[in-house]
């Protein structure tokens, strides 16, 4: 009879060297959920939290290095950072037709909640990335008057899903197939319940939940800081996230841009197979702008 | 197939050391009672890739498989995911070898005697190359590889010479020469080309083989030899529509056929999955890949009595 000694520990912690930061890979229980969390905790005093959400589907898998990369460098900062995966996303449980937006903001709620709890740690920041960023933006609302960082945000659901859309039928010329148009996936959606773009399933609970968000309804109206950051090769910031801005300063919020010169193609893979670039200056101007938002050693 | 559901209760996190860098995987456990046999998904190379792969697919096949009785492990390779380290580029011809021998060796250290690779594309090579250094190794299934280093080459390779004269003569080709930076680019393809055309005469005269054969990678050819020497099943899979098939096919012709020949029936070669299963595009091939996956793991492995977990096979879980 084979005898198999498997690990029993539901947390895998380790020290990175150098830095010195721990980091504890577990699953969380959030209702009756699992879903996949890493903390990344600083070596000696925790000068506040960060909860970072991320963006679904293909765009996950895009921007994933860089939030392993963003909660370091926090963490080397002295951040406790929190990053989960939302139930049907990763290596969570679930499955992609039980993504919903509810879910997601009741899943960063919970995940938010035991961070806090097992970490003691008060002041909170979130960091969103595209849908994510609607995400974080609902949860801060429903949080305090925490602090938003948010990554090429979408700004209406309904935008990103044509885009999302046109990502296949892009597809499909390029491969010479006759593809269906946009209207055609949204009778599908309805039909069937999923469509099926670049082999990622957009099921109908998703799509219906978001489709008639704004970042600007879930942000609310209670002004907190919020650094928006573009990617794109553009020297100028797009007209929308401009308008945004100008809005929310109107209201009280205080909005700073950053304009990081990389161009995303987030449903597409790269032609090259060198890593996304972690973007230095994308993870270096998040974190300068956390360290003096949170510790308010800077304007905010 | 069993009916029961393993999720994330069945899943264990785990560091694994490789040299100076710490890998990072999920280790699978079954809720029926387990084979002796563990499987390890070695996922793709591209730059956005993690060890869950598109749409979940490992995760999915990680538990499908625990479902009937395997431990699976999915790690992410150094420098992706929640592994430590930087990775330059994916190479096909230096993939990640040490990495999935580290995580071979890990598995081996908790008890398991047999081995089971699934590696997908980048991840297959990986096997490949890896293979020599794992102790109980069985099985490797190649899912969508490529047996050519120099995908620049190949994709010359799959054009005649007479399309390259044809375009080169073109009028808007001829107006481009004039332009540096396009002249450059024409300049590389062609100098593919070459390297193609020569490469193929060299290889029909130095290895007896027709002309019109693919060329392989001399590394694959010795990972191929040593794997069928040493009795592994090899699954090679694909899509009706990958390209990389019809490589494969050309290749046959030549050195990679008498090799594969001599393996007899460990080997197994499949091109039916609908569609093209290079990077798992659509999820009608996602899910005929998980069923073919599932099936042939589970007649390498041999299957579980569907006891519950405890009574063959014991766990012994370290505190």
């Amino acid at each position: 009879m084979s005898t198999f000694t498997v690990p029993s520990t539901a947390i895998a912690t380790r020290k990175l060297p150098g830095s010195g930061i721990h980091e504890q890979v577990s699953f969380l229980d959030v209702g009756d959920r699992k879903l996949f969390s890493v903390r990344h905790l600083p070596r000696a005093e925790v000068r506040g939290g960060v909860v970072i959400c991320s963006p679904i589907k293909a765009e996950l898998m895009k921007n994933y290095r860089r939030e392993v990369t963003l909660a370091r460098e926090l963490a080397a900062r002295g951040f406790a950072t929190q990053r989960f995966q939302y139930y049907g996303a990763g290596h969570s449980d679930g499955t992609s037709a039980e993504i919903d937006f509810p879910g997601m903001l009741a899943d960063t709620l919970g995940a938010t909640e035991s961070f806090q709890s097992d970490t003691g740690v008060r002041q909170l920041a979130f960091v969103g990335t595209r849908v994510g960023a609607l995400v974080a933006a609902a949860t801060a609302r429903r949080l305090g008057p925490a602090a938003l960082v948010l990554w090429e945000p979408i700004l209406r659901a309904d935008r990103y899903f044509r885009e999302v859309f046109r990502a296949r039928l892009m597809r499909d010329l390029t491969a010479g197939v006759r593809g269906e148009s946009t209207e055609g996936l949204l009778a599908r959606l309805d039909r069937d319940g999923a469509v099926d773009i670049l082999g990622f399933s957009i099921d109908e609970p998703l799509y219906e939940s978001l489709r008639e968000r704004t970042l600007e309804a879930e942000l609310g109206s209670d002004p907190r800081a919020i650094l928006l950051v573009q990617l794109s090769r553009r020297r100028q910031l797009r007209g929308g996230y401009a308008n945004l801005q100008a809005r929310l300063t109107e209201s009280g919020f205080t909005v700073e841009c950053e304009l990081v010169e990389r161009e995303e193609a987030w449903w597409f893979e790269e032609t090259d197979q060198s890593p996304p670039a972690a973007t230095p200056e994308l993870i270096g101007a998040t974190a300068d702008w956390l360290d003096r938002t949170l510790t308010g050693s800077g304007a905010a | 197939m069993s009916g029961s559901r393993v999720g994330a209760a069945n899943e264990i996190p785990v560091f694994i050391p490789a040299g100076d860098e710490t890998l990072f995987g999920i280790l699978t456990r079954p809720d029926v009672s387990a084979t002796d046999a563990a499987v390890v998904l070695a996922h793709g190379g591209s730059p956005s890739m993690t060890s869950f792969q598109r749409n979940r697919i490992a995760v999915r096949l990680a538990r499908r498989l625990a479902a009937r009785g395997c431990h699976v492990l999915r790690f992410d390779y150094h420098g992706v995911g929640e592994s430590t380290g930087w990775i330059e580029r994916f190479r096909l011809d230096d993939p990640c070898s040490p990495d999935l021998q580290a995580a071979a060796r890990w598995l081996r250290d908790q008890g398991f005697a047999r081995l089971v690779v699934v590696g997908s594309c980048f991840g297959g090579r990986t096997a490949l190359a890896a293979a020599r250094g794992i102790e109980g190794l069985e099985a490797i299934a190649l899912i969508a590889i490529t047996v050519c280093d120099d995908l620049d080459a190949q994709r010359a390779d799959r054009h005649s010479i007479w399309a390259y004269v044809r375009r080169g003569l073109r009028p808007t080709t001829l107006r481009d020469l004039l332009d540096r930076q396009r002249r450059r680019i024409y300049m590389r393809a062609a100098r593919h080309k070459v390297r193609a055309l020569l490469g193929r005469f060299y290889r029909a005269a130095r290895y007896r083989q027709p002309v019109d054969t693919l060329m392989v990678s001399p590394a694959v050819i010795q990972q191929l030899t040593g794997a069928v020497d040493r009795g592994l099943a090899l699954l090679f899979i694909y899509g009706e529509d990958d390209t990389f098939y019809r490589d494969f096919q050309s290749a046959q012709r030549g050195r990679l056929g008498r090799i594969l020949a001599r393996a007899g029936p460990r080997v197994e070669i499949r091109a039916d999955l609908p569609g093209m299963l290079h990077g798992y595009r659509t999820l009608a091939v996602q899910d005929a890949f998980l069923d073919a996956m599932e099936s042939w793991v589970v007649r390498q492995v041999g299957e579980s009595s569907a006891e519950p977990a405890g009574s063959v096979g014991s766990v012994r879980s370290l505190a």
